[in-house]
């Protein structure tokens, strides 16, 4: 084992051992290929119930001026990187990295608090394959760490073990964002902040475990609570004008606790399509955090300056979300990187072998 | 080294650090600037640079989105502030291990404390030669910023070039404080003098003067402190001027009674100047005709001191020999070859045309008349000192001159220190002079005067004998690039942009440059041979009255004339009394039509030439004035009388032609 040494250095080391009885990995363009074939329907795609529960029907309502300083502090963002790197007969090999981090607003400016017990940042990473094809006992004298993708017998098909492995990858940072998000709900809580956390996307289970938190998560597409939408909801959802919010509706997905959402529309439809600006917010299906709701609109619209340009989600991407992403990406390792831990094995194998 | 980094080193594939220059990325209130001195410290590596350029980011890709952001409002609140940085360029001065040549890597930069501003300037090799120029601000730190001696006064290098705009304490002041940190921390074994040319109102007239309490800052004093340079003005000084149109009075701003007792009269004879025609002339007056017979003149009559007629000239009434050692014997010498060659017939005389001694004739007879204060018939001598002394400065007051005398002034002395070098008599082991207007004396452009091949005779060789140069100007772009190219040390003050447009800058980035064009006085940017980048550099205002104050403090006092003969006549012999004087000359005045001071400034300046027992100086100062002639009116026999003879009534008459062609 390299001591010391970080997982792309142990990886290096044990590619340079090995490359002679490896495969190489497929271009950047044809993984982007074989993804985007594996992928499976999102489960935010299905949603079990929507129901209208701030008013009779839903509407749409001004949003009021905010009569409270922006109390959205903390920003919960994760980025994965994953990459074949390489086959084993004919098993692909993933490395990923994974990562999360709560980036906090002080003074208007982004950063990261250090705080005691609590992380701003979270990082991973290992190679992801079905161990029992694999040299694992290889990689982990390397000290790599490995996350078995737990493809059974006979070996599954090509396109099934990209799947399973990109399953496996996004499952796994999923955890590391609800991990973090935890973490900083658990200390938000004792410490009596009144401050809120802002993850991307639904807040799915983060809720489940502390449903009375200051959390709302920001869904930027909407699938699936779009098919779910009657065409007079519809009506009212697209024709939000600027400043506007629906109605409180609740929602259920198969396996996760309930959620209030609302669509808030951030940006003048006429200037885009018709879902430009159209951002929809999630919070724990809690009563009593209702009242909040207009508030947190308000902050939202606050929070359309500065712009995420140039991201082409600018519409609905909150900028404190794109500098976590940004951060995100500062610190995960290159594509330089990568490419040159794949181009260690020869696209020619000078060995074959057999599994 | 300092606590904590203020930066890291970043390249990138397009903005990839080199091994001369590396790019660091700074938060927005860190304290660095064009000029900052930072240290990176890499695993196995150091290096040091100072900062020549600076941008200003934010994650803004387009001000238009910043604009549609703000839907136009420039006071749109917003919640969160993009992340704004510094980054920065860096010319590196040093990097340690020095072989092999590598790139700066990639880790924390931090600010130099004066430990590495020592290292970064390589001045650890040189400390017990340094010469203190100014401080490096690093916050509240002041670190000295040292000169090697042996490459600012040679023998290694030598010469400063100072480029400022006029008026700004870039400078006269930046020189002024290196001469005393000369002074001061020069070694005592090694012996260094100054000579400098006042050229403006009283600047230098007071240098000997403590300054008025309070000119000195307390940030000066620090500096004077940090630099361990004791503020004190010069204590040896001996000031020049020649004199004034009376010929007894100098023409000197010094001219307080308190003040007056190292003040000396400037003043040539026909020897000391009649190698520089070129300068008293105008270029018309010497062609090669006229320039062969000066030469005549100076090799065959004043050289050897007097003339020796032949036969045949003695025939047309020339005498066998004459005296030709002043104007006055020249000009009876002249007149007598004229004379000669008039009786041939106006032929040429020794293979000199007729007309060509007469235009001689009539430019060097005018000298006197022309150069009054500062060259004397008599072929009286006052001049700087055979051997100059150590830690002395020597100041020549030309601002009361005119353009012509300043130039003769100027061009002469620096030509006898030429002269002097050559002959390794200067009497110290250094001798820093300092000409101001560089642009005007070494011009880049236009014909090689005498004064150019002198100057850059000095650059290229006066370090290894002794003559150094401290040069300054206005635009350096208009300086004979040989001679600025020579100097090694060079201080650059506030520029105006016109003149940092010009090619001898493109070496400076264009931060730099417009440091340069808003440098606030006292601080300059110095290039030394020992530093690999040029450091901005600030420097205490020199220790001594100003100008302003000076005279202020001690206006002139010009004497009356008999007092002025006085008082000269009394250096002679202290014991003399002024009514003894006052008698003599009143006693010609009355024999005269009133007091010719021309003839009295005259008497008292042969007698000042010949130094007679002080005894006989009031004897000889008598002998020297016209003597009393009896008088009687004849009248005419027959009672005729005619009208009395005044050439200058005649319309064609010349003052400086007697012979009226």
């Amino acid at each position: 084992m390299v001591q010391g040494a970080t997982t792309l250095e142990r990886v290096r080391s044990y590619l340079r051992q090995n490359r002679s009885r490896l495969r190489a990995a497929p271009t950047p363009e044809e993984q982007m290929e074989m993804l985007a074939q594996a992928q499976q329907p999102s489960p935010e795609e299905s949603i079990a119930s929507l129901q209208v529960i701030e008013h009779d029907t839903m509407r749409a309502t001004a949003v009021p001026p905010a009569d409270q300083p922006n109390a959205l502090r903390h920003f919960l963002d994760g980025i994965q990187r994953q990459r074949i790197l390489y086959y084993e007969g004919v098993v692909p090999v993933f490395y990923a990295y994974l990562s999360a981090v709560v980036r906090s607003r002080v003074d208007g400016r982004m950063c990261c608090l250090q705080l005691q017990h609590t992380p701003a940042l979270l990082q991973r990473d290992g190679l992801y394959a079905p161990l029992r094809y694999v040299d694992a006992e290889g990689l982990r004298q390397h000290g790599i760490p490995v996350r078995d993708t737990e493809a059974g017998t006979p070996l599954p098909p090509h396109p099934t073990l990209v799947q399973q492995s990109a399953n496996r990858i996004s499952n796994d940072r999923e955890l590391l964002e609800r991990e973090l998000a935890q973490r900083w709900l658990q200390h938000l809580q004792e410490s009596g902040s009144e401050d809120w956390l802002v993850v991307d996307g639904g807040i799915g289970e983060i809720s489940a475990a502390k449903p009375e938190t200051r959390l709302i998560g920001l869904a930027k597409t909407s699938t699936g609570v779009e098919r779910s939408l009657t065409p007079e909801q519809m009506r009212v959802v697209y024709g939000l004008a600027k400043g506007e919010r629906t109605s409180v509706f609740a929602i259920s997905r198969p396996g996760q606790p309930a959620t209030y959402s609302w669509f808030v529309r951030l940006h003048d439809p006429q200037k885009g399509s018709l879902l430009f600006g159209l951002l929809r917010v999630e919070m724990p299906a809690v009563h009593d955090l209702l009242k909040h709701v207009d508030q947190l609109s308000s902050w939202l619209l606050q929070d359309r300056v500065p712009l995420s340009v140039p991201d082409p989600r600018y519409d609905r991407l909150l900028y404190p979300m794109r500098d976590c992403e940004q951060y995100l990406r500062a610190i995960a390792p290159s594509t330089a990187q990568l490419e040159a831990l794949v181009q260690m094995v020869p696209s020619t194998p000078m060995q074959e072998t057999a599994f | 080294m300092a606590t904590s980094a203020i930066g890291k080193v970043v390249g990138t594939e397009k903005k990839p650090n080199t091994a001369f220059t590396f790019n660091f990325w700074c938060t927005p209130d860190a304290p660095v600037g064009i000029g900052t001195i930072v240290v990176v410290r890499g695993k196995g590596r150091t290096v040091w640079g100072v900062v020549t350029e600076g941008f200003g980011y934010n994650d803004l890709e387009a001000p238009m989105y910043d604009y549609i952001g703000s839907d136009g409002v420039a006071e749109a609140e917003s919640p969160t502030l993009r992340p704004e940085m510094r980054l920065y360029v860096a010319s590196v001065l040093r990097q340690q291990p020095e072989e092999p040549v590598q790139p700066a890597p990639i880790a924390p930069v931090y600010l130099a404390d004066e430990a590495e501003v020592r290292m970064a300037l390589r001045m650890e090799n040189f400390a017990e030669r340094a010469i203190p120029a100014g401080v490096y601000r690093n916050g509240e730190n002041l670190s000295p910023i040292l000169l090697d001696s042996r490459f600012l006064l040679g023998p290694e290098a030598g010469h400063l070039n100072v480029t400022g705009t006029s008026g700004l304490a870039a400078k006269t002041s930046a020189i002024m404080f290196l001469l005393q940190a000369i002074f001061q921390k020069l070694p005592q074994d090694e012996s260094v003098a100054a000579l400098l040319f006042n050229v403006k109102g009283g600047d230098l007239l007071f240098i000997d003067l403590p300054p008025e309490p309070g000119f000195l800052t307390d940030e000066d004093l620090r500096m004077y402190d940090a630099l361990g340079v004791v503020p004190k003005p010069f204590e040896q000084v001996k000031y020049y001027a020649p004199f004034k149109p009376d010929r007894v009075n100098l023409n000197t701003l010094r001219s307080n009674p308190a003040l007056r007792h190292n003040v000396l009269p400037l003043h040539w004879g026909l020897k000391e100047v009649l190698d520089y025609t070129e300068v008293m002339l105008n270029r018309d007056d010497i062609d090669v005709k006229a320039d062969a017979f000066l030469q005549f003149i100076k090799q065959r009559a004043v050289d050897p001191g007097k003339f020796e007629f032949d036969q045949e000239e003695q025939q047309a009434g020339a005498p066998a020999s004459m005296p030709v050692t002043n104007f006055a014997e020249l000009t009876a010498w002249l007149d007598t070859v004229l004379k000669v060659a008039e009786s041939r017939g106006r032929e040429a005389w020794r293979s000199h045309a007729y007309p060509t001694i007469r235009k001689v004739y009539n430019r060097l007879s005018n000298l006197t008349t022309r150069y009054r204060g500062l060259i004397g018939e008599s072929g009286y001598i006052s001049d700087l000192p055979d051997r100059f002394e150590d830690r002395t400065v020597y100041v020549i007051d030309v601002s009361q001159l005119e353009q012509e005398e300043q130039d003769l002034i100027i061009t002469r002395v620096i030509a006898e220190l030429r002269k002097r070098m050559e002959s390794h008599k200067l009497g110290v082991d250094h001798l820093i002079v300092v000409v101001d207007e560089l642009n005007k004396y070494a011009p880049s452009f236009g014909r090689e005067t005498y004064m150019l091949r002198t100057l850059l005779d000095i650059t290229e060789r006066g370090r290894y004998l002794g003559l150094v140069l401290f040069g300054a100007q206005q635009f350096h772009s208009q300086v004979e690039r040989r001679v600025a190219g020579n100097c090694a040390t060079s201080f650059y003050g506030r520029i105006e942009m016109e003149e940092l447009a010009q090619p001898g800058y493109s070496v400076f980035g264009q931060a730099v440059k417009e440091k340069l064009a808003s440098c606030e006085p006292g601080e300059v940017l110095i290039r030394h041979p020992h530093f690999t980048q040029p450091v901005f550099v600030r420097f205490p205002r020199p220790c001594f009255l100003r100008g302003s104050d000076g005279i202020r403090k001690y206006p002139p006092e010009e004497k009356p004339f008999d007092v002025a003969v006085w008082e000269t006549l009394q250096k002679l012999n202290p014991a003399l009394e002024y009514a003894q004087v006052k008698a003599v000359i009143d006693d010609v005045a009355a024999h005269s039509n009133g007091i010719d001071e021309d003839r009295i400034s005259e008497a008292m300046h042969r007698v000042l030439q010949e130094r007679p027992d002080p005894s006989r100086v009031l004897e000889r100062f008598r002998a020297h004035l016209p003597k009393q002639v009896s008088s009687s009116v004849l009248t005419s026999p027959t009672g005729l009388t005619g009208p009395a003879f005044n050439p200058a009534r005649d319309e064609e008459f010349d003052p400086d032609d007697p012979f009226n062609f």
